[in-house]
């Protein structure tokens, strides 16, 4: 079961993408993450474009863990596409990023971001908050129904 | 007074004159007359008054002799006694009690020398040995004092007086080993006759000897009574000297020399002795006497003035001092009655003498009235034609009337031209003002109604024009209240009125070139509507039928009508004339003001243009941008010539017109800085927003690297690191987590900077009170006295305060944690520059030479391990201070406190 739980990761920086999957494993969450290097490359995954072609966009990742500055495609960018989209607009988003200015703030939000969290630069810190929100948007937190699911 | 009275004719004076003498000779006479009844009475008196001055002047002789001698003879005695070197004389070995000896000697030369009936002054000490001697400032050499060979009574008296003192004990046993000092008395031998013939006494001293506790000598004076006797010969009284001294067993020491004097007190005076002065009347005359003593309580001689009855009586029927006693007694009262008496003769002269000083003066005066009355006359005449008043009398039941001279000249006439009458005065008011003029006079002729008027009319003058007066009229009546006649002035006002008229048109001009000169400054940016609405403020401004403004053209040879109003102004708009063509042209050639009354007399009129026009009058004046004329402003009119008020008010308008022109300039100018400017700031702020958030990315990003890398190296690693190796990486986590926190406060201040402020009315006092609370939830601290002064509001941005007062009231909350009681306070202080609030606590405080660092950025006063925090907290507080328009300091003292201070705006 816990293979079909997807987690996406969207984080164009190896050092920050191999300390989240730190994280994630030293919090014994053993979902399968799916890495997106950029925008374009997550909205790929997400519609089952370019190298993801021919994936089963009816499953979608059970969570979206979503950077706002990338390459290509920045992650305000990645959200609002996805919430535009039928296919993806329900899943659920929570914008890991550096940034705490207000305006990243509200435009998260107001593109329909479901939680924003800080990235803390104490990686005890870091490993608290991975903590939380896998325990949170993994186990307590009901995902929506696959699409085409009744 | 008096002087009026010499001027009057010499028979009325003489008259008052022989009046005032008699009464004055009565007077006098009643002041002799009494004189000698006090005279009669006063003989007794007399003789009270001498008993009194003598025993008076015994008194004297008494308080003379005390404050000569025995005062004298006790303050040298003590001062010697007490004097240090005489104790040091005491203490010291034998062979430095030479010198000291020596310094002694020289102190008592200078108090003979003070007191030079102390013939002899010596120091003995307790073995009898004069140890210093000085007699009449000469130095005796030390010898015994028993056995003296030379003065044997003084020494004798000397020697027994030594005894004594020896004898009186210094120190008195009270009991338990404890010692008083008795008061010390000057002790005094009797009265004795030296063997130089001299009568003297010998007073004396005892000193303690300060180590031992003994008598340690004395100190000896000898006091030479001659001189003093000397003195009391010289004393009279009643031209004689009836002085006496005996001394206490009876021997007479002075008695008079002169024989009429000589009346022997000694039998008459009681053997008991006290302080009093006495009066004794015996039968063969007068005595008084009083007890002199230099030994306290020990009387030493008595002096007695004995005066024989027949020297006394002889004494005061002397008419001298009958004078003497009289006039002293009833100076006062002679003076006053001598010029009560004096004055009241003077009054009475002059009630008797009034009549006829009156009849006198009267006929004086009407000669004087005479006089001043015809040369009142003329100068009333004067009067009026200066003034221009005129005065007139009507007599409502015929047609007469009377004018002064001047009246007729107001009216037009020359001084009787015409014969004076009503009608003809009322022809000469202005037909306007003759309804009014008529209803006033009814109303005056009313009796009981009005019985003055007053109001102003104009006058038709025969010659042709017209005159301004002010009349006034007053009506006067019968008992019976039937109008007897009305009579009044003239006042000519025609000047006055006419400058009211001006005034009243310039104060009216000027605020109409205010009220356009506002709208005008609205209309700065267009210049077209600008040109068009200054020639109608022209038009309103001086009343003109047409106005125009021309401009110098760019080519400089050429002036173009650029705007026109009121009638015909169609003719001029847009036309382009050469410079030396026309008034316009000559106006802003020349940059003169012109009035022109008649155009079509004039030269430089462009005649055919004004023929276009249809005006008569015209006036301009030129307009300047930058000091450079550029054109003109043109008014004109048909009919009424304009006149100087004109001529000023567009001089005004051109002038400020011109002010304008030079603004229009600059506004552009400032516009378009302004905008340039804004431009700019945008600019940097984007970049600054840019660069801060990159900032909050990308510095981050990689620390979060170093830390969590780190942390792996530590969790997967760590058992193949050393305790170094730990220590190392700890220390590498903590370094990058410091940096982060600064990376955070560092945004944070630069998001203060980019923060709207946002003005609301804020409760400073709950802002205060809010941070406390936080506070005491995340650093929790007993005894903590808060004095935060309640409903302190001011204009401010709530949020920006708030981090203000976290920061001021976390600062004391910090550097307080060390005190027992931690005293924070937050107050304001009202001065006329406004209101300066202030956060103050008692804790640890700064150097005050470090005051100007406490702002800054990353700056800090104490030592990270004593109190935490990245110096971030005052730079952020300042900022936003700042950003209210306000300032803030700091005062403060190492372990004394410190108080923040900051205004708002």
């Amino acid at each position: 079961m816990a293979e079909d739980k997807v987690v996406l990761l969207v984080e164009d920086n190896a050092d920050d993408e191999a300390l989240t999957l730190r994280a994630l494993r030293k919090n014994n969450i053993a979902n399968q993450v799916v890495v997106a290097r950029d925008g374009v490359e997550a909205l790929e995954y997400l519609f089952g474009a370019g190298n993801y072609a021919g994936r089963d966009v009816g499953v979608q990742p059970q969570l979206i863990l979503l950077d706002l500055k990338l390459p290509r495609l920045d992650g305000l960018e990645v959200l609002r596409r996805l919430r535009e989209d039928r296919r993806t607009h329900r899943n659920p988003v929570v914008v890991l990023t550096s940034s705490d200015e207000e305006q990243d703030l509200v435009a998260s939000y107001d593109l329909g971001a479901n939680s924003y969290i800080r990235k803390p630069v104490d990686f005890s810190q870091f490993l608290e908050a991975v903590r939380q929100l896998g325990l949170y948007w993994l186990l307590l937190n009901l995902p929506p129904p696959p699409l085409g699911g009744r | 007074m008096i002087g009026e009275l010499w001027r009057e004719s010499s028979g009325v004076s003489s008259f008052f004159f022989r009046v005032l003498f008699s009464l004055l000779g009565i007077n006098l006479a009643t002041i002799v007359a009494l004189l000698y009844i006090a005279y009669t009475f006063s003989t007794e008196a007399l003789s009270r008054h001498a008993e009194t001055s003598i025993v008076q002047q015994v008194d004297i002789l008494s308080v003379q002799f005390n404050e000569q001698y025995k005062n004298a003879l006790n303050r040298v005695a003590r001062s010697l006694t007490d004097a240090s070197l005489l104790d040091d004389y005491l203490l010291v070995s034998e062979a430095e009690r030479l010198v000291l000896a020596r310094r002694l000697e020289r102190l008592f030369m200078q108090m003979q020398n003070d007191y030079q009936d102390f013939c002899t002054i010596s120091f003995v000490d307790s073995n009898g040995y004069i140890v210093v001697e000085v007699e009449e400032n000469q130095r005796q050499s030390p010898r015994m004092l028993a056995g003296q060979k030379k003065n044997q009574t003084e020494w004798f008296y000397a020697g027994e007086l030594f005894d004594l003192l020896r004898d009186t004990p210094l120190l008195l046993a009270t009991g338990d080993n404890k010692w008083s000092m008795p008061s010390r008395t000057l002790r005094a031998s009797r009265l004795f006759i030296g063997d130089d013939d001299v009568p003297k006494l010998v007073a004396g001293l005892g000193k303690l000897d300060i180590d031992t506790g003994l008598f340690g000598g004395a100190i000896l004076i000898q006091l030479r009574l001659d001189r003093w006797l000397d003195e009391l010969r010289s004393i009279l009284f009643f031209g004689a000297n009836p002085v006496w001294v005996v001394d206490m067993e009876g021997n007479t020491i002075l008695a008079p020399e002169d024989a009429k004097a000589t009346y022997d007190p000694r039998p008459h005076l009681p053997v008991e002795t006290d302080n009093g002065t006495h009066l004794l009347k015996a039968e063969g005359g007068l005595i008084v006497y009083r007890d002199l003593e230099i030994e306290e309580g020990a009387a030493l001689l008595r002096i007695a003035v004995s005066l024989p009855n027949e020297l006394l009586l002889s004494g005061i029927s002397k008419a001298v001092d009958f004078f003497t006693v009289v006039i002293d007694a009833y100076l006062l009262v002679i003076v006053i009655s001598v010029i009560m008496l004096a004055i009241f003769s003077f009054f009475i002269a002059r009630f008797l003498a009034k009549p006829v000083l009156k009849l006198a003066a009267l006929q004086k005066q009407l000669e004087q009235q005479q006089v001043s009355l015809s040369e009142s006359e003329h100068r009333l005449q004067e009067a009026q034609s200066l003034a221009g008043l005129g005065n007139w009398e009507l007599n409502p039941d015929t047609d007469e009337a009377f004018w002064s001279d001047e009246q007729y000249r107001l009216l037009g006439y020359k001084p009787g031209e015409v014969k004076a009458c009503f009608s003809r005065f009322m022809e000469a008011i202005h037909p306007d003002d003759r309804p009014a003029m008529s209803s006033e006079l009814r109303r005056l002729g009313q009796s009981g109604e009005k019985d003055t008027v007053s109001f102003e009319h104009r006058i038709l003058l025969p010659g042709g024009g017209e005159r301004m007066v002010a009349e006034n009229g007053h009506a006067v009546f019968d008992q019976a209240g039937r109008l007897l006649r009305i009579f009044g002035t003239t006042l000519d006002i025609t000047a006055r009125h006419h400058l009211e008229q001006l005034r009243n048109r310039r104060e009216k001009g000027l605020e109409t070139l205010d009220r356009r000169m506002r709208r005008l400054s609205t209309l700065l940016h267009q210049p077209q509507r600008f040109y068009v609405a200054v020639c109608d403020g022209i038009k309103e401004l001086v009343s003109a039928d047409l106005s125009a403004l021309p401009l110098i053209d760019n080519s400089g040879s050429t002036y173009t009508y650029v705007a026109a109003a009121g009638t015909k102004s169609g003719h001029l708009v847009g036309q382009t004339l050469p410079l030396d063509s026309g008034l316009c042209g000559w106006t802003v050639s020349h940059g003169e003001r012109i009035l022109v009354a008649n155009l079509k007399q004039d030269e430089r009129v462009n005649q055919s243009l004004l023929e276009q026009l249809d005006v008569s009058s015209g006036l301009l004046t030129p307009i300047t941008r930058e000091g450079r004329i550029i054109g003109g402003l043109a008014a004109y009119r048909k009919g009424t010539p304009f006149d100087e008020i004109d001529d000023e008010m567009i001089g005004l308008l051109g002038q400020r017109v011109s002010a304008y022109l030079d603004n229009m300039e600059l506004m552009t100018t400032l516009e378009h800085r302004v905008r340039e400017r804004t431009l700019e700031l945008e600019a940097i702020n984007r970049e600054l927003a840019s660069f801060s958030y990159s900032v909050s990315h990308d510095l981050r990003a990689p620390l979060r690297a170093i830390d969590g890398f780190s942390q792996a190296l530590l969790e997967d690693y760590g058992n193949t690191l050393d305790a170094t190796g730990h220590d190392y990486l700890f220390r590498v986590r903590r370094a990058c987590q410091r940096m982060g926190s600064l990376i955070d406060d560092m945004l944070g201040l630069s998001r203060l900077t980019r923060r709207e402020m946002r003005w609301e009315r804020v409760d400073l006092s709950q802002l205060a009170k809010t941070s406390v609370e936080q506070l005491r939830i995340h650093a929790p601290r007993e005894s903590v006295t808060l004095r935060i002064r309640d409903g302190v509001e001011a204009n401010a941005d709530a949020k920006l305060m708030q981090i203000v007062f976290d920061n001021l009231m976390g600062n004391a909350w910090k550097y307080t944690s060390r005190e027992a009681i931690s005293v924070i306070e937050f107050d304001y202080l009202d001065s006329p520059d406004g209101r300066t609030y202030f956060v103050r606590d008692n804790g640890v405080g700064f150097d005050m030479q470090y005051a100007d660092k406490l702002f800054g950025a990353f700056q800090r006063l104490h030592k990270e391990s004593e109190f935490e925090g990245s110096g971030i907290g005052l730079a952020t507080v300042a900022r936003i201070i700042h950003r209210h328009g306000g300032r803030i300091w700091a005062e403060g003292q190492v372990d004394k406190g410190a108080t923040f201070y900051f205004t708002l705006t």
